[in-house]
Order: C-alpha cells, then structure tokens, then sequence
C-alpha cells in the first residue's frame, strides 16, 4: 500500500506536467510531505523504513509552486 | 447572564467560543438527545457569562433535530444575549438566519468572523452600515487568531441589542437587498480552494488520492500508535498479575476481573485517540465533503450515499466511533442502515482472532487469507446496505452539503475535538465494559475457579448443540459467546481453556469460525451505541440480523470448504 | 436539450451554466434549498457531474447536492456558445 501512495504522488506530478497546470505539482508535493512525515513517524514508532521518507525532497518543489500560484 | 451563540455551520463557533472562555468549556448533549451542546463559563470584568453554543444551523424552521434544539433553547430558555456568528464570506447566505432570529426580541450582537478569509477573497464589508441596517452592533473578528474578542468581550458587557429590521417582501430578498448594499466585491485572483479542488477532485486522481489518504489514516493508527498500545498492555498484565496473586477473592475480582476487563479496552485507547486525530485533521482541513462528492456514485449503487463512507471506514478502527459518527447524516434512512452494517466493518479488535487461526490453518496464506475476512466483510456490509434500504428503509436520501474552504487545521482545534471525542468513548465503552468484566469474572469463577466446571463452561457445553452442523466443541461456543463483550475476548478465552486448536478442528471449521467471528454480533460496546444512536428496537435488530447472516454463512463455508 | 429549455439542476453536465428558477418538492426540501441560499433567479454553475451526486457553484459557495434533490431544483439552462 506504500508503494501505491507513492504511486499516487507521482501520477499527480505527471498529471500536471502533461495538462500543463501548476496545481497538480502544487497538491503532489503537499502529499509527498505529509507522507515523508508519517513514513517518519512509522520508522520512530515500530523502525519499518519506506522510501516514502525522501518524499521531503518535495519540499522545495513545494515551495517553488507555493510562490508561482501566489496562494 | 446567559450567551446563546448560533450561526451556520462552519463559522468557526467553537473556535469563538474557545476565545472567549479561554478553552474552558465542556462537551455534552441537549437532553435527551444527541446533539452536541458546548457550554463555557467565563469572567469579564468580574461579570459570570455562561456562553451556550447551539448547534450550527442554517435557520430556524425546525425541520432537522439540530433546528428544534436551537429554537427551543431561544423560546424556553430566554437567554440574555444572541451572538449571532456569521461567516463574513458568505454574508447573504448567513443573514437568512439573522433575520430569522430578529422575531425572537432578544438582545443580538452580530459577530463577522473570519473576516481575514474574506479579505483574502476580496470581500470587504461595511459593517457600520449593517450595524445600522440591523440595528444591533457588528464587530469583525478572526476567532482563531484571537483578533477582535477584546472588542467583542465590551460589547457583550454593553448587553446588545433588540434588532429593528424592516422585512421588505421576503426574508430571502431582504438578506439579498441588505448585502447589496455592504458587502463589496473586489476582483479575486485564484485562491488555494480552487486550486487544491482541481486535483483532488480531478476526474481519475480524486478517488486514488482518498484512497491514500485513508492508507495513510490506518498507518498513523495503527502503526504510529503501536508503542503506547504495548505499553499499556503490558501496564495492566504486570498489575493484574500483581494483584490476582495476593490471596483473597476481592483480589481475584480487581485483578482477573476489573483491571484486567478495563485494560482489553483501554489497551485500543491509543489506536482510537490516533484515529480521531486523523478524523479531526481530515475534518477540520475541509476535505471530509469533498470525500463525500467523490465516493457518491459508488455508494449510491448500495443505496447509501457519500455521506456514508467515512463512517464505514472508521469501522475497520473501531465500530463504537464509526456508529456515533453516523451521526453527520441528516437523511434518517441512510443513517440507519449505515449504523446498522457498520459491525460487518472488520474492527481491529476482530484482527487477532484471524492471526490466531489463519496462522495455524492457512501458514503459507495468512495474508490472503485475512485480506479476504476483511473484503468480505465490507461485502457483506454493502449487500446488507442495500437489503435493508430496498425492504426496511426505502426511500430516496436527500442532501445537500456545503464545501467549505480549505483551512491549514490549527492544534488547539484538532487536540479539542480529539480529547471530547476519546473521553465519550471511554464513558460510554467503559462503564459498559467494567460491568461486563464483572460478570465475566463470575461466570468463569464461580462454582469453581476450574473454567471448564464453572458456569461459563456449563453454558458453553449447553449451547455446543446449536453450532454441531458447524462442528466446533464447547470451547469454541465459550469463547464465542465471551466474545460478544469484546471481539478481543475470543482469543483470550481460548488461551485461558488451554485449547489444542489444530487437533480438535478442522481446516473447513476453522474458516467457518473466522467468518462466523467476523460476523456475529455487535460487541456490547457497539450495541451500547447503537442503542444510543438508533434506540432498543434497532440494537436487537441488528444482534438478530447479524445472528442469523453469521450462522447461515459460516454454515455455508463450512459445507463448501469440506468440499473442496 | 433545446433552446431556454428549463430541466432539473440533475441533468446539466459539467460546466454547464443556469438559472434556479423553481424548486419543486416537499416543504422540507425546499426550506432546505432556500436556507443555502439556493432561491429563484441565482445563477447556477456545475462544477462536476459524474453520475453521483453534483457538484454545483452558487452565490460564491459550493455545494455538494445528492441526485434525489438535485431533480427537485429546476434550472433555466444557458446555451453554451
């Protein structure tokens, strides 16, 4: 199920490169994050790792988007 | 002096409310009934306020139970002060009920709140025109940032005012007329509600990223929380144990019985506290409703709506939540047959008892073997679902649910919601479960301390011959029967009985068992709360109902499985 | 759907545009719509349609609104150009 959110995350960030909207960039970093975050919660918790904990790489992206939408 | 605090739902009431009693208030419901009431005390300037805060409603016509409640409290109650709390970016909408409140003659202060997310979409509002159009004082604040309440706090120690509003033609078109003249609209650029719509509404990615965010709920439940649940378990086996080992049948009675009892259920506390933080998060971001919109077209097939969804995953947590959260349906239909089937929903407490037999009868295919449990539960769930809306509860729902804004959730709100709602849990399962573990405790101990003599294994071998066509031994139907307090129980009391599984049964009993496990009845706790949301006649329904599909089906599973 | 037809809010498709102009229904609905702010002579935008319930805008607000009473509200539909 992990790999399925990651999944999800990527579809999104292609979804916005295909249509050409910022939007979709803008919600698939969001969700990256806060999957980075639980991912981390989990490995403190019980030490299973994801790969889902790179999702903080999205943090930039997040921001770049977070100032071309101007939200 | 006694406050009533009304207005729409989501204008950020309780976050008002908080502000203004500085987080001293308490959650409870009108009485006799379910609707929850917020009451808060609060000194200014030496001065007792007692604020109520009435449920969130679009007017006052008494058409739902949440309507009656409120125009009762204003009739019967007369309190002092109306605050009416209006969502400053909806103003027009949100003046129907202000207008609405007019014929009451009480005293009114109207509250424009939020109005930072108005500006921010362009809307500005005169509010010395409206106070004068109204005839009662208006004052702006944002609750959550604290901004304004000083302001407020003076004018409610200046008592108000009885609002003097001409109603030309309809109230409709007064609100119409009255917010053409304040409110002024400037260009908006794209806000952040727009743009997070775009995608998680999107035509295909909507639905995978509910899905995720349901996955990731469950992680944050079930997984995050594992440390403190091990803690606690292991909390209360070190003090039963201390405690049955002083000599003494009282000990027995605190260690075997009560702490023991109160630790099955306390040991799910954190699993249930993680799960209303998530809920809380989910709720209070605005998302909820726009899971409602996505997930309509496929409930609609089982005769529920969207509205349905989130109490039916709550249940794969813990039914007690998911049945009280049924609560947010106003169609009186749909509410029912989703509280009634929400028990098929495998709750986590049903877990163990699949990891006990899938792992002694299914070794290579635990996990397919469980997942299917889980799958054919919500199965179940949903041909239920549509039976009793098709024969019992027909009838098409109606409903109308507003989107709100996306809001970056704040702390104090999440931690809020979560505390009121884990501290019912705990009132209404445990006071159920304490007396339970009594009588438990006296069933298995009495006439002899033997379990196997004592009245629970008497009981257990006399009921034996209604599961003989299954063919399960008196330890089964023991450990069933126990199991109707807590699904936890069934494994417990098989480890107490010492009983050899795999040699006195059999591959096809053993799935019969799980499924039957899966399905029998509600855990008392459970049916405590159906019979709380949906009274006597539906708890003994469902204990009836869920009786009879669980006997049928296991009995089915286990002709088939023999055959194969 | 043919010129200045009036139909149910239910049939319009996504990005359709009209105008309420009647609700029909129990006393019940009706308040309900009225109270939202969903009255005659406001314009109406569906913002999704996909066989569940529908998606509308309205007055600045959006609405999430159940097929059931989705056919109880009687739209003016605009012809899109």
């Amino acid at each position: 199920m992990n790999a399925f959110v990651l999944a999800v995350i990527s579809v999104t960030f292609l979804k916005g490169f295909i249509v050409k909207k910022r939007s979709y960039g803008f919600v698939a970093s969001i969700i990256a994050v806060i999957f980075a975050f639980l991912m981390t919660l989990v490995f403190l918790a019980v030490g299973t790792f994801s790969y889902g904990i790179f999702g903080y790489f999205a943090l930039p992206a997040f921001i770049w988007y977070r100032k071309r939408l101007a939200v | 002096m006694k406050i009533a605090m009304i207005g729409n739902p989501n204008v950020g009431k309780t976050a008002l409310l908080n502000a203004l009693t500085g987080g001293n208030f308490e959650v409870g419901n009108f009485p006799g009934t379910t609707v929850e009431k917020k009451e808060g005390k609060a000194k200014i300037d030496g001065k007792e306020i007692l604020f109520v805060d009435l449920p969130g409603i679009y007017s006052l016509e008494a058409h739902s139970l949440d309507e009656k409640v409120a125009k009762d409290f204003l009739t019967k109650e007369r309190p002092d002060l109306i605050l009416n709390i209006v969502n400053a970016s909806n103003l027009e909408r949100n003046l129907y009920l202000t207008l609405q409140l007019v014929d009451f003659k009480i005293p009114m202060i109207l509250v424009l709140n939020m109005i930072d997310e108005a500006e921010k979409r362009g809307i500005r509002i005169d509010a010395e025109r409206l106070s004068k159009i109204l005839g009662i004082p208006v004052i702006k604040t944002v609750a959550v940032k604290g901004i304004g309440i000083e302001e407020l706090k003076r004018e409610i120690l200046r008592g108000g005012k009885v609002p003097r509003v001409e109603i030309e033609g309809n109230i409709i078109k007064t609100a119409e007329k009255i917010a053409k003249k304040v409110v002024r609209v400037e260009e908006r650029r794209i806000d952040l509600t727009e743009i997070l719509d775009d995608v998680f509404m999107d035509k295909h990615l909507g639905i995978p990223i509910f899905i995720a965010f349901m996955w990731m709920m469950f992680t944050f439940t079930f997984t995050v929380a594992t440390p403190l649940t091990d803690l606690i378990d292991s909390a209360f086996s070190v003090l039963a144990e201390y405690v049955s080992s002083l000599n003494g049948i009282v000990f027995s009675l605190i260690g075997d019985g009560v702490i023991k009892g109160v630790g099955s259920v306390l040991v799910f506390l954190p699993n249930i506290a993680f799960l209303f933080v998530a809920l809380s998060l989910l709720e209070l971001s605005g998302y909820m409703p726009r899971a409602v919109y996505l997930m309509d077209k496929i409930m609609t097939t089982f005769g529920l709506t969207g509205r349905s969804v989130i109490p039916l995953i709550m249940g794969f947590g813990c039914n007690v939540p998911a049945v009280m959260a049924t609560r947010s349906i106003e169609d009186d239909r749909v509410r029912i047959a989703t509280l009634l089937v929400n028990p098929f929903i495998s709750c986590s407490a049903r877990l163990p008892i699949y990891v006990l037999f899938a792992g002694l009868f299914f070794p290579n295919a635990k996990t397919i073997v469980i997942m299917s449990l889980y799958a054919f539960g919500v199965a179940i769930a949903l041909i239920s679902a549509l039976i009793f809306r098709k024969v019992l509860l027909r009838g098409e729902a109606e409903y109308i649910i507003e989107l709100p804004p996306y809001r970056i959730p704040n702390w104090r709100d999440v931690w809020i919601l979560t505390w009121n709602r884990t501290k019912h849990f705990l009132q209404k399962a445990g006071t159920v479960i304490l007396g339970m573990s009594v009588v438990i405790w006296f069933l298995t101990n009495f006439p002899t301390s033997n379990i196997e003599s004592s009245y629970a294994g008497t009981l257990g071998k006399l009921l034996q011959p209604i599961f003989a066509p299954m063919g399960w031994d008196w330890q089964f139907v023991l450990a069933i029967l126990m199991g109707a307090v807590a699904k936890e129980v069934v494994v417990e009391t098989l480890s107490i009985l010492n009983t050899p599984i795999s040699q006195i049964m059999t591959t096809s009993q053993a799935l019969a068992f799980m499924v039957f496990s899966l399905l029998y009845m509600p855990c008392i706790a459970t049916l405590a709360t159906i019979k709380a949301e949906a009274g006597w006649k539906w708890s003994i329904f469902a204990v009836i109902y869920s009786f009879t599909v669980a006997y049928f089906v296991a009995f089915v599973v286990e002709v088939i499985a023999r055959l194969i | 759907m043919s010129l200045n037809s009036k139909v149910p809010l239910i049939m319009l498709r996504e990005g359709d545009e009209g105008v309420v102009v009647d609700i029909i229904g129990g006393r019940g609905a009706v308040s309900k719509l009225l109270a939202l702010g969903i009255v005659p002579g406001k314009k109406v935008k569906v913002l999704g349609n996909r066989g569940g319930a529908i998606l509308i805008s309205i007055n600045g607000s959006k609405f999430v609104v159940g097929r059931g009473l989705a056919m109880k509200v009687i739209v003016h539909a605009k012809q899109k150009n």
